[in-house]
């Protein structure tokens, strides 16, 4: 009782001498959505902020101001480092800069081209920015202007290419959510390199950093392009297309997408949707140059029948089965290609092999990989399954044809 | 509290084991005896300490009495006549309104002026004319002789009629105590939808009627004390003898009796001086208005305190987990039960830390709010000049002084206090810019929670503990309050009620207990008594199951 007694006016200090030093107010914080990184000519680097500005967003909370304002506004420094750009900035914010809700981090081609590795320390060291922040590379564009445009859906832009690249990862596959732990982890891999999506500006570029891209009715927009490769942290070209949804079969990351396949003599004939996928990897290391044996087992659904084919018969599903296999197994191959010949494993065969054989992987592989990893010969199994064919069975062109031959 | 020493408590269990075994060596009927002996002795001190016997003469008695009282308005001085043998006169002495006229009349009044001495087989001298028409004239129950002053004054005093006849040094006090009562209404604090309307009133004898009638057993014992130096207000505590431990029996029955104050006039005074712990915001005791409440406790071992004047009885011992559940639990089916008092318990939960929450939230924990409703609560305090404590302290204390207004207010001015409170201090604040509308949410649920808690002693404490641990989540955020609720868990673990522990049957853990906890299992499930409560009588009478039964017959 008696040190209750004499503790409790200390304790009643603590509560108000000790100062909240990391107390912040709402109103006291810019939330900083995107972030950008660039290279000058002297190569400091250039921060672009993209800071939002809640009452615009906000539903139902109509501006203080009473006008219109901007959703969001874009703040730019430039430091030999991260940190000391992002501390610089304070010197045009009213506010302190909060980085927690940051859904983009925006690389130029021109420092992709450098090196990302001088900027990705900061951004995973911070606390307070989250590891699942979207790592992209502005292609054909500048992160300062791609953090400038207005997006009409979501009206910010990173969190736009945030919700772009999950919902597209999940019906097209072209492209996968990278985030930036995803992208260290592959750096750190075993012979692993990063691969980061691609977003470019389409349309009116001038309209597209104007809220006048509000109002219009085909505006700019922005739109994911290719994954870039990268090797030892420098950007070296794009898989564009069904090589880029080569990668996604590879590391078993395809959830859905449409895969066109030819029928009887039309080459768009079917259109097959994705449903699930399963990717089983193998690497045999007896001999000096290791080969990998990939098996790809889609599940997929009839999603277009554009000719005439009676697919109430079960030999025709086995047909096209087979069919669709070799055009899945082409856009592997043409991936595997495509990465070799940038001398980039960003498809993560050398874990694989490291996984599979770590003796032989250090002592043999790991010194030259550089060498060996254009030589890898991969075989592609495609096994799939069509399980359904829509809510019809055979289509219509069919039941036409059957018709005119019906004396 | 001045006249409570410290006593032990009995704090652990083991230790009640060895009273309990110390006992076995005194003398068996110890207890009892020593109540006896106190009554008596006390009896020994009035009669010393007073001044009169009673005397013999009509009108100096009549006289006596009336400077005793002050002669006051109330107090009726019936003088009559009969006839046994002789002529006797006798005066009928009650206040007016605590006695029953009709009683008065029929039972009293009437048979004794119709006696004669024609009747008589043999004549009655003047000193068994008491006794005589005691044996054959009052139709009453209860008769009891009055012999001292002090004793004359106290029957009058606690609504019995005294008849005194000439001659005579004794006195007959009648129990013809009547006068208006409340009647008995629907309980207005513990309402329920299904399970007895009825509910206790300010009249002791009425309350215990209403449990005898409930449980008609021989072992339920009724005890009664009188404390109040100035009130000597009826108290009663009720048990079933062969449930409740009597070593909690007579702890509570010490307690009571060291109790020394003016007046008592409700049972939260009582409950006061009898607690293991003042300084604490947690009630230790159960209080309810509803008899069967009070029975289901005395069938697990706990012990009823009945005092006159009230309609709140307590229930001792008291457990945290008591005050989450309500006597409806056990009447509808277990799983809406179990469901039931889980919401309640969550709901005392956000009534505690809901605001303190929104202020970590806010004020340190950004990173922890969706994006979407971040944008939305930052554009909200876009304009708000205070602090997100400030705003918080502000709605509370508001929300508090309009339900403190509420309970206050005449009933007709009500209706102008809720549109005060919810246009100007609700909507026209916000529009003022004065609070963010999601505080306003924030200070709506935590207000609603605060009333779904069955009880209202412990929202009471969360409450009181929403203060400070808005203040401390305001300075350290999530950190903060995880300490503070460290804290208040740890106290929780410290108290005792009468020596069982408060968080039973969490901290100690009771399994068979907890089956009866924060979940409610089947009845037939629940065959045991709280373990520690009844140490007697574990086992409640063994459910046999109809499901069991018709099995067995169909076998047959």
């Amino acid at each position: 009782m008696k040190l209750l007694k004499s503790c409790l006016p200390l304790s009643l200090c603590l509560l108000f001498l000790t100062g909240c030093w990391d107390q912040n107010e709402l109103d006291e914080l810019s939330i900083v959505m995107g972030i950008g990184i660039n290279l000058d000519k002297k190569g400091d680097l250039i921060v672009t902020y993209q800071v939002v500005n809640p009452t615009e967003v906000a539903p139902g909370i109509t501006g203080a101001g009473g006008g219109k304002q901007p959703v969001f506004t874009v703040y730019e420094t430039t430091g030999r480092n991260l940190m000391e750009a992002t501390r610089k900035a304070s010197k045009q914010t009213s506010r302190r800069l909060f980085f927690a809700h940051a859904r983009m981090l925006v690389f130029s081609e021109k420092i992709a081209k450098d090196s990302i590795y001088q900027a990705v320390d900061m951004i995973s060291r911070d606390p307070e920015v989250r590891s699942t922040i979207q790592v992209v590379v502005a292609r054909d564009t500048t992160p300062s202007k791609l953090l400038r445009t207005f997006t009409a859906i979501d009206k910010v832009t990173s969190d736009e290419v945030a919700t772009i690249l999950k919902i597209s990862e999940k019906n097209w596959g072209e492209n996968m959510q990278q985030d930036i732990n995803e992208v260290l982890q592959s750096i750190i891999d075993e012979g692993g390199e990063p691969i980061i999506n691609g977003i470019k500006i389409t349309g009116d570029k001038k309209l597209a950093m104007t809220a006048q891209n509000y109002e219009v009715g085909d505006p700019a927009r922005v739109q994911l392009s290719g994954m870039g490769v990268f090797r030892d942290g420098k950007l070296q070209g794009w898989l564009d297309g069904p090589e880029a949804r080569g990668v996604l079969w590879i590391k078993g990351k395809l959830v859905s997408s449409a895969i066109t396949v030819p029928c009887m003599n039309k080459d768009n004939g079917y259109s097959i949707e994705i449903v699930r996928s399963n990717t089983e990897l193998s690497a045999d290391t007896k001999r000096d140059i290791p080969t990998i044996t990939l098996d790809v087992f889609p599940e997929a659904n009839i999603a277009e029948a554009n000719c005439a084919v009676n697919l109430e018969n079960p030999s025709e599903i086995v047909n096209i089965e087979s069919r669709l296999n070799l055009v899945i197994e082409k856009e592997i191959q043409e991936t595997i290609t495509a990465s070799q010949g940038f001398n980039s494993d960003v498809l993560g065969f050398g874990e694989l092999l490291y996984r599979e054989n770590p003796r032989k992987w250090r002592n043999d592989y790991k010194e030259n990989y550089k060498e060996i990893f254009p030589e890898l010969k991969v075989e592609v199994n495609v096994d799939s399954r069509i399980r359904r064919s829509g809510i019809r069975t055979s289509p219509f062109l069919f039941e036409e044809k059957k018709k005119k031959e019906a004396p | 509290m001045r006249n409570r020493r410290k006593r032990p408590i009995i704090r652990t269990h083991k230790k009640l084991t060895d009273m309990l075994a110390d006992k076995k060596h005194d003398d068996p009927s110890s207890l009892r005896s020593k109540t006896i002996s106190m009554e008596t002795s006390k009896r020994k001190e009035t009669a010393e300490t007073v001044v009169g016997e009673l005397s013999p003469i009509l009108h100096v008695m009549v006289d006596r009495v009336k400077t005793l009282l002050g002669d006051p308005m109330d107090l009726i001085v019936r003088e009559f006549e009969f006839e046994l043998e002789q002529k006797v006169t006798a005066t009928l002495l009650f206040l007016e309104e605590m006695n029953d006229p009709q009683i008065l009349n029929e039972f009293i009044l009437s048979p004794l002026m119709s006696l004669s001495s024609h009747k008589q087989s043999s004549p009655v001298p003047v000193d068994h004319v008491l006794h005589y028409i005691k044996q054959n004239a009052l139709a009453l129950g209860r008769v009891l002789d009055v012999e001292t002053e002090d004793e004359l004054v106290e029957a009058l005093l606690a609504g019995f009629s005294v008849l005194l006849v000439e001659g005579n040094t004794k006195g007959l006090k009648l129990g013809t105590t009547g006068g208006k009562v409340r009647g008995i209404e629907e309980p207005s604090s513990e309402v329920v939808i299904r399970g007895p309307k009825d509910s206790f009133t300010e009249s002791i004898k009425t309350n215990i009627s209403l449990i005898r009638r409930r449980v008609r057993s021989k072992d339920i014992r009724i005890e009664k004390f009188k404390i109040g130096e100035v009130t000597h207000t009826d108290v009663a505590i009720v048990y079933l003898e062969n449930i409740a431990n009597p070593l909690l029996i007579k702890e509570i029955k010490e307690r009571i009796e060291e109790v020394k104050t003016d007046g008592l006039l409700e049972s939260g005074q009582l409950e006061e001086f009898i607690q293991d712990e003042t300084v604490t915001v947690f009630p230790q005791f159960l209080n309810t208005e509803r008899p069967d409440v009070v029975i289901g406790n005395l069938l697990e071992g706990r012990v009823g305190i009945i005092i006159n004047g009230t309609p709140f009885v307590l229930i001792a011992p008291a457990q945290f987990i008591q005050f989450f559940q309500s006597s409806e639990d056990y009447y509808m089916r277990y799983d809406i039960s179990t469901f039931l008092r889980l919401l309640r318990f969550s709901v005392f939960i956000i009534s505690l830390i809901a605001p303190s929450i929104y202020i970590a939230l806010t004020t340190f924990h950004q990173a922890m709010i969706p994006t979407t409703l971040l944008f939305g609560i930052a554009a909200q305090r876009e304009g708000v000049p205070f602090p997100a404590i400030a705003e918080a302290l502000v709605m509370e204390i508001t929300f508090e002084i309009l339900r403190e207004a509420g309970i206050r207010m005449p009933r007709a001015v009500g209706v102008a206090v809720s549109i005060v409170g919810a246009l100007v201090l609700g909507q026209a604040a916000v529009q003022a810019g004065l609070v963010s509308p999601a505080m306003v949410i924030v200070v709506g649920i935590t207000a609603v929670a605060s009333f779904a808690i069955p009880s209202f002693a412990v929202a009471t404490s969360a409450r009181l503990l929403r203060f400070p641990l808005m203040l401390v989540s305001s300075v350290f955020g999530f950190y903060g309050l995880t300490l503070a609720l460290i804290v208040i868990i740890a106290h929780l673990t410290s108290l005792r009620s009468f020596g069982y522990p408060y968080l039973s049957p969490f901290a100690p853990i009771q399994t068979q207990d907890l089956k009866d906890s924060l979940f409610r299992f089947p009845i037939t499930k629940l065959f045991k008594r709280p373990k520690k409560l009844s140490k007697k009588n574990q086992t409640r009478t063994q459910p046999y199951s109809v499901k069991k039964k018709r099995e067995e017959e169909t076998t047959r």
